[in-house]
């Protein structure tokens, strides 16, 4: 069990940096997305909540690979897969086919079924990934740290070209 | 082997692999027929401006001084597209008012030779740089940027035909026309 706990916390890792620095690379269409869901009064907060949900995926993303012992980690992992299942519920009902912007650029996705169900899938790891596992057995050290650490900024900076590139050459998204 | 080597292992690699698959989408994508349909410049937008001596010593610039002037994205692969060098000779002969100059990605030696065997001696040959060729978005050839005496793209196009030459010509030359009217 304490296999697919890791490999659940993992994954995690990697789509909330590959989509925080997606969304990174081409801010001002995923405000267009976030707008969507934000009331008329209240527009004016978009590009700090934009910002804000990036910070956040690349942050829970970074540390959820740096501590996977810890508890608050795996919480707000949570928290943010929950906030992905209402926003694609939200999107499914009221926006269907409308861009969702969830990875930027990189891909072609839109409020549909199927998005909803990805969200749910996440959000099902992220159950998975809050199970405990022995905190000695996986607390790392210094050097993986780093080396993770340095392996999450070549994805990162990989996602954000990627997606910058496809941004800026307009390709369908 | 304990747990934490086998996450950071896995984790390394779970990162590298993800690294390079969406390096490798991009890729695929931007080769894309869809990607290539969107090369070029938009009418309206400010094209690059430079100024380039050809082999004869003499500077030429963009935006040009005559009303327009088109940029030919090519090589000595010209030859490779006889109905465009069609078309574009047909644009020498017909005396029209627009400075041709041929762009060239890197030197090419074969490049004048080979347009004054294709009739096309007329038209100067500059050499630029992978870089000015990012500037105008243009990775395959033969492309065509007419741009105006502003610095304005008035038409960007990938072509293969003498009339898709002749075409793009004339949407080229009809903001101007309405403009003299």
């Amino acid at each position: 069990m304490t296999a697919v706990v890791l490999a659940a916390k993992a994954s995690l890792a990697v789509l909330l940096l590959a989509a925080g620095s997606a969304k990174l690379a081409d801010p001002a269409a995923f405000m267009a997305a976030v707008r969507l869901f934000v009331p008329p009064r209240a527009r004016v907060l978009v590009p700090a909540g934009t910002a804000g949900i990036i910070a956040a995926e690349l942050a829970a993303g970074a540390a959820s690979l740096c501590w996977p012992s810890a508890a608050w980690v795996d919480l707000a992992v949570l928290a943010l897969a929950c906030g992905f299942t209402v926003v694609a519920g939200i999107g499914y009902a009221r926006y269907r086919g409308r861009p969702c912007r969830c990875f930027g650029a990189l891909t072609r996705r839109s409020f549909s079924a199927r998005s909803l169900l990805q969200s749910v899938a996440i959000l099902a790891a992220a159950v998975l990934a809050t199970r405990p596992v022995g905190q000695a057995e996986i607390t790392i050290g210094l050097t993986a740290h780093v080396l993770l650490l340095a392996a999450a900024a070549l994805m990162a900076l990989a996602a954000y070209t990627a997606a910058r590139a496809l941004a800026m050459e307009g390709v369908p998204a | 082997m304990s747990w934490a080597v086998a996450f950071t292992s896995c984790g390394v690699v779970l990162l590298l692999a993800a690294a390079l698959g969406l390096l490798g989408i991009a890729h695929v994508r931007l080769s894309g027929q869809d990607a290539i349909e969107r090369d070029g410049m938009a009418t309206g937008k400010r094209a690059p401006a430079w100024s380039l001596t050809d082999s004869a010593g003499t500077v030429r610039t963009s935006p040009p001084s005559m009303p327009l002037q088109l940029v030919v994205f090519a090589d000595h692969s010209l030859k490779s597209f006889p109905s465009v060098a069609d078309g574009l000779r047909d644009l020498l002969t017909d005396g029209a008012p627009v400075e041709i100059v041929l762009l060239l990605r890197q030197p090419n030696p074969m490049a004048e030779p080979v347009l004054k065997e294709l009739g096309l001696g007329a038209i100067t040959v500059l050499t630029g740089s992978p870089t000015l060729y990012a500037k105008y978005n243009v990775r395959v050839g033969p492309f065509l940027i007419f741009v105006d005496s502003h610095g304005l793209v008035r038409a960007s196009s990938l072509v293969n035909y003498a009339w898709q030459v002749a075409k793009l010509y004339q949407l080229a030359t009809l903001p101007i026309m309405a403009a003299a009217r």
